[in-house]
This record gives structure tokens, C-alpha cells and sequence, in this order.
């Protein structure tokens, strides 16, 4: 396989927006008009040209094994996972009522297996007080020392109570899109921001000391900025 | 009014969360899902309910139930009388006798006749069709 197709087809949320599928305002008012791309595959599909199915496979197996691993932090599981998610996208094709985009639909299917996967096997995680600590002490190179701390971090996300755990995974995949997170979960955008409010001020009251560094970078920032 | 993040300032947990390196899918995903995809899709449709075949027998049941349970709300009162009073049910005067040991027995035995029946019904269905 082409390495290089894969790499240009990494899921970036934007990106998928403009190439295969669009903002959701958007397509609401054109789909009402017009069949967009993904309709007519989903049609072929529907009218039983299976192998049709591969392209979409082809082109949102990155999104959603990248979901699926901000779900689980497991490589092989998030591969076991999303290709769960496709089984179940292709036979609820007809429960798509195009009112919302396609990728709106997928994610919200994706959402749903991952959170019954992980309800099913549990992921093995550490509860949010017995996360290590960063170990900035014992790490002398600082690259390593920032990729140990923002990995322990996004840890800590798999450790935050249910409740705010996923709204917090799908905001950050979802490059910090409040209305497309809320979709994808299907709550109102209100309940997503307190959520994730909430969240927040868990990891933050959880590494109070990667606090002080975080203003210090960010007053920093501004200082280069200014 | 549509909550936005606008007045959200982005900081370092902001962009540790949201800076993740992509991960690549493995070389035979693709072929994997469409091979579990073709399974599915030669797959037999499944069997659906037998609604035509059960239809009577539920109907069966139903009114069994309402006969027995207008039956037990009759001898209700008789229960723990000394003598047994005749009763009237659905216009005969029937021996206490009758109420107290033909019925229900009766009752017992036609619905063991109609599971019988049903489940004869339903293995010879299965193993014609």
C-alpha cells in the first residue's frame, strides 16, 4: 500500500470538512438541492455495490483509528475498534437521514462502539490520583522530558470521571470544534462546554505544578508576541 | 444563545490536548474491514419473527389469561367459606365440585395440550421449511 496516500489522507477535522464532506450548516442547505459526493457512494452502496464501501473505509480509516485511540491509547485496539465502527456504519447506511453530514453521522456512530467497547473491556488505566507524577527530574533532554509530560497529560484524560472524559477526547480530536464534539455526542453544546469547563479544572487542580509552568509559558508567549 | 469558546484562551493543556501525533493504519486495515464487510453481506438475512405462527398462539394465551383471571376474581370470595356456594359463571350454575377441581384441572390440561400443539407446530415448521 501507499504510504504516501495514507499520509495525505491523516484525518484533520478542517480538512475533511473541505474535501470529502461539509460544514454542517452548509451541507444542510445544499443537500436540499443537490446529491453531494458522499450521498451518491452511500447510494451505490445501498443498491448493493459493496466493494463501493472500501472508499469510504479508505477515506476515514485515519479519523476514526485516531478517535478511537484518544478512546483507548492502544494501537491495536483502536484498529479493532474502528473497524467495529465500520461493520456497524455500513449496516446502519439507511439509519443516515442526511439531515447532518456524513462525517457528523460517522463520528456519532464511531462515538457510540467505542463507548460500549470501552463499557465492555474497560481500558487498563490508573485512576487520576495514582497518575505519575512528570518526571522532569530524571529527564535531562527536554524534548523527551515535554513528550513524557504531555503524554502523562493525555494519560490523565483516560482517568477523568466518565462524565467528563469523553467530551474531553472528542473536543480535542475535534481541534477544539465545540458544535461538532456536542454532535458527535449528540448533547447540546451548552452541557459540552460545562463539561469540558469541568474537565479542565480537573487535569489542572490533578498537575497544579505543570499550572505554574503553563503560565509562565503562556506569559511568556505573549511577551514574544508583544 | 449558542455557547461559543470564543472567550476561551487556548493555553498549554489546550495544546497538549489537542497536539496528538496521527497514527497511521496499518497496511491491511482496508482489506480487513472489507473481508468482515463481505462476511456480512453474504450472510443470511436473518430469520424474522414468526408473527403468522405465533399470532394465534399469543391470542391463545391472551385469552386464556383473561379467563383464568376472571375465574380467580369469581372464587375469590369463596376462598377460606366453610360450604362452597355454586357459581355462576357465564350464565350456568356451576357445582362447587366443578369450580374447585374440574376447572382448573380442565384449565391445566388445555393449556399443556396447547403448548404441545404449539411446539409441535413450530419443530415441524422448522424442520420442513
Amino acid at each position: 500500500m501507499n504510504l504516501n496516500s495514507i499520509t495525505a489522507r491523516l484525518y484533520r477535522p478542517s480538512q475533511a470538512s473541505s474535501h470529502f464532506d461539509e460544514p454542517a450548516q452548509h451541507s444542510l442547505l445544499r443537500e436540499k438541492t443537490e446529491v453531494t459526493p458522499e450521498a451518491a457512494l452511500v447510494d451505490r452502496i445501498l443498491a448493493g455495490d459493496t466493494q463501493a464501501f472500501a472508499d469510504v473505509v479508505r477515506r476515514w480509516q485515519g479519523p476514526l483509528i485516531n478517535m478511537a485511540w484518544r478512546y483507548c491509547r492502544d494501537r491495536a485496539r483502536a484498529e479493532e475498534m474502528a473497524q467495529e465502527a465500520f461493520i456497524r456504519a455500513w449496516r446502519g447506511l439507511r439509519s443516515w437521514r442526511r439531515e447532518s453530514s456524513f462525517s457528523t453521522w460517522l463520528f456519532s456512530v464511531a462515538a457510540n462502539v467505542y463507548r460500549n467497547e470501552l463499557k465492555r473491556i474497560p481500558s487498563v488505566h490508573l485512576s487520576l490520583d495514582e497518575a505519575p507524577e512528570p518526571s522532569e527530574l530524571f529527564v535531562h533532554d527536554a524534548v523527551l522530558a515535554d513528550a513524557a509530560r504531555d503524554e502523562t497529560v493525555r494519560r490523565a484524560v483516560l482517568a477523568l470521571p466518565e462524565k467528563y472524559r469523553e467530551p474531553t477526547i472528542l473536543f480535542y480530536f475535534h481541534e477544539m470544534d465545540l458544535a461538532a464534539a456536542a454532535a458527535t455526542m449528540g448533547i447540546p453544546e451548552g452541557t459540552m462546554k460545562a463539561r469540558l469547563s469541568r474537565a479542565r479544572a480537573i487535569l489542572r487542580k490533578r498537575f497544579p505544578q505543570l499550572a505554574e509552568n503553563w503560565n509562565d509559558a503562556s506569559q511568556g508567549g505573549t511577551a514574544h508576541e508583544a | 444563545m449558542r455557547p461559543d469558546m470564543s472567550d476561551h484562551q487556548p493555553d498549554k493543556l489546550d495544546r497538549i490536548l489537542a497536539q496528538e501525533d496521527a497514527l497511521l493504519p496499518s497496511s491491511g486495515f482496508t482489506a480487513s474491514v472489507m473481508d468482515a464487510i463481505h462476511e456480512e453481506a453474504a450472510a443470511p438475512a436473518p430469520i424474522p419473527f414468526p408473527w403468522k405462527l405465533a399470532l394465534p398462539g399469543i391470542a391463545g394465551f391472551i385469552a386464556a389469561l383473561i379467563l383464568v383471571v376472571r375465574f380467580g376474581l369469581q372464587i375469590w370470595p369463596t376462598i377460606g367459606q366453610t360450604e362452597l356456594l355454586p357459581l355462576n359463571w357465564g350464565g350456568f350454575d356451576l357445582p362447587p365440585f366443578a369450580t374447585t377441581v374440574v376447572l382448573p384441572a380442565l384449565l391445566a390440561v388445555t393449556a399443556s395440550l396447547l403448548c404441545l400443539l404449539l411446539t409441535w407446530r413450530f419443530a415441524v415448521g422448522r424442520s420442513t421449511g
